[in-house]
């Protein structure tokens, strides 16, 4: 199957929040923001992004964790808590604040639900899409002069 | 080959994990740790603030590593004999190896000041101390020392169960050396709009008190207490290693760039150890988690039969204080000096963030930030990628 990702479009999104209760529910069963992957981020009144696993390729998050917590699944990023150690590393080079701490300091990041993304099912604006990775152009970012996957090609892999 | 692991914490465990991983017969690794389950203590502070079981912070895989056939043995290691190979324990006796690694971790640092021997003052290290913190009332004035990332993780965790919290810093910024001037001021205000004391330019003198700790005395004035916890650094722990002729720096044992000490079949990661920084290409003590885990690999490999050496480390740290988020990748303006380079800081203000890019010869060596926003994180990871590009 051909890779798909999440494509984010915040200007799309109202803030209805749909999104991170589904993903909270399809996670843990309760509606709860703080176990939730997505994460909308309003500044002064206004969406300005989307905070969500882009899955990157290759991705920094696996390129940094010395402690093989993280690793890719069929084109997806998944996370194996039972490896990681909280250190935070992660957090601090993703490109898209896509990595959370939930209770107790354990780490949540989307791993799209297997396949059939949950956000995506509730978004009523066409904010979160899942589409084959080639057609989504998240690759480059705001600002940046260079793509996550240029830097990462600069900087190979474990 | 018989590989033996001193230390069951972050480095022992990950090492034992990494040799398994790289086709090593697990039946031929015995760990040897004082401490059993192995845990993290990045999530002290969390369970801390959270009031959560202390189940949080064991690690997961050491159920896979036993289950596979890894020997674990709880136990102390006393002393390392490299002549002929073999190491003694507390309760088990005198044990034979091929290659060992030490990973015996750190041990926090209190300065010797009169009164820290009193009952209620403490340290934020481990589970016990955890376990203690989690015990005190509310109504309890704790004085915190030291307002580096483990203090300020302490203070805001203690702050936001309603505890009554005084940080005190010698120096005349919060978090030194891991952030710069112009974001401790900011991390300094927005912890005290959040009911947080601090005292900084502040040199603790003395605990006061009969049995227990009643007050502290902090460049000449004296403040109540009831809890007084020391935050003021970790040392290298290698008790078990003097005398064996490994050479040592600073009290820390020196590896070289795979991960093995002066002797060979001889290896040493994480808090008793130094580390190699890839920017400056020097030895430096920087007992930080994933430091440990980098080193574990690298051993694995090497003891695995890859040869395998590091290019050095670039740190990155994001840690959430309070709910202010600090992003640090590569050296602080404080750091870089401190490693002998001359520096210089440029940073950048916004409503929901600021930030500073350090750098030398204007080429970026370091990036630090506090806030939540897509420009830190985008800079954050490009300066990463940079400092890579340039350095190795
Ligand atoms: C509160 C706190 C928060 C932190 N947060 C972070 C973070 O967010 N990110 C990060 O990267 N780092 C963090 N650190 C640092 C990190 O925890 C350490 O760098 C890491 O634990 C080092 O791993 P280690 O294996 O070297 O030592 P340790 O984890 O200390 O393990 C050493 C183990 O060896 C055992 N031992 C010692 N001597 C012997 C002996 N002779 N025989 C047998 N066993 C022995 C000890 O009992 C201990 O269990 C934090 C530290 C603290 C205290
Ligand atoms: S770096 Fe961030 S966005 Fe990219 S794969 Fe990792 S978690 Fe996802
Ligand atoms: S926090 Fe967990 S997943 Fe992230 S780098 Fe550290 S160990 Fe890996």
């Amino acid at each position: 199957m051909v890779k798909h990702v999440l494509d984010i479009d915040p200007e799309k999104c109202n803030a209805c929040m749909r999104c991170v209760f589904a993903c909270s529910l399809a996670r843990s069963g309760v509606i709860d923001e703080r176990q939730a992957m997505i994460t909308i981020v309003v500044e002064k009144g206004v969406v300005v992004d989307i905070a969500v696993c882009r899955h990157c390729d290759p991705a920094p998050c696996v390129n940094v964790c010395e402690f093989d917590a993280l690793h890719v699944e069929n084109g997806r990023v998944i996370l194996d808590q039972s490896k990681c150690t909280t250190c935070k590393a992660c957090i601090s080079v993703c490109p898209f604040g896509a990595i959370r701490e939930s209770y107790g300091g354990e780490l949540v990041k989307c791993d799209l639900c297997g396949g059939d993304p949950a956000c995506v099912r509730v978004c009523p604006t066409g904010a979160i899409r899942y589409l084959p990775a080639h057609l989504v152009k998240m690759r480059r970012m705001g600002g940046a002069t260079r793509t996550v996957y240029e830097y990462l090609e600069i900087i190979g892999r474990g | 080959m018989k590989t033996v692991i001193i230390g069951g914490g972050i480095g022992g465990l990950y090492t034992a994990y990494y040799l398994v991983k790289y086709g090593y017969e697990p039946s031929n690794i015995v760990l040897v740790a004082a401490e059993w389950p192995p845990y993290s203590k990045h999530r002290l502070a969390e369970i801390l603030g959270e009031k959560l079981s202390i189940d949080y912070a064991y690690i997961g895989i050491y159920n896979t590593l036993l289950d596979k056939g890894v020997k674990i043995l709880q136990d102390v290691a006393i002393k390392l004999n490299t002549s002929n190979k073999t190491v003694v324990l507390r309760r088990n006796g005198e044990i034979t190896y091929d290659n060992i690694v030490i990973a015996t971790g750190g041990k926090p640092f209190i300065p010797p000041l009169k009164g820290t021997e009193l009952k209620n003052v403490m340290t934020f290290y481990d589970l016990e101390d955890l376990k203690k913190l989690s015990r005190i009332p509310r109504t309890a004035r704790v004085a915190v020392i030291g307002a580096g990332l483990v203090g300020l993780s302490a203070a805001t965790a203690l702050n936001k169960l309603g505890v009554r919290v005084t940080v005190y810093e010698l120096m005349e910024d919060i978090l030194p050396g891991v952030i710069d001037h112009p974001l401790s001021t900011k991390l300094e205000k927005y912890l005290v709009s959040r009911g947080i004391k601090i005292r900084t330019r502040s040199r603790v003198e003395e605990i006061i008190g009969g049995k227990t700790a009643r007050e502290i005395k902090a460049s000449g004035r004296i403040e109540p207490v009831d809890i007084v916890v020391f935050a003021t650094g970790v040392r290298p722990n290698t008790e078990m290693v003097r005398g064996s002729g490994i050479e040592m720096l600073r009290g820390a044992i020196r590896i070289r760039r795979n991960g093995m000490t002066s002797i060979d079949g001889v290896y040493a990661t994480g808090d008793c150890a130094l580390s190699h920084d890839l920017i400056t290409g020097k030895e430096v003590y920087r007992p930080l988690g994933f430091i440990a885990a980098h080193y574990a690999r690298i051993i694995a490999r090497n003891i695995t039969g890859t040869r395998k050496e590091t290019r050095g480390i670039v740190p990155t740290i994001y840690e959430n204080i309070g709910g202010a988020h600090i992003v640090r990748v590569g050296l602080s303006l404080k750091e870089a000096e401190s490693l002998g380079l001359s520096p210089t800081i440029k940073c950048e203000e916004a409503p929901s963030y600021a930030s500073c890019t350090v750098l030398q010869d204007q080429a970026p060596i370091g990036y630090e930030a506090i806030g939540f926003s897509n420009k830190i994180r985008n800079k954050a990871w490009q300066i990463y990628y940079d400092i890579h590009t340039m350095f190795s």
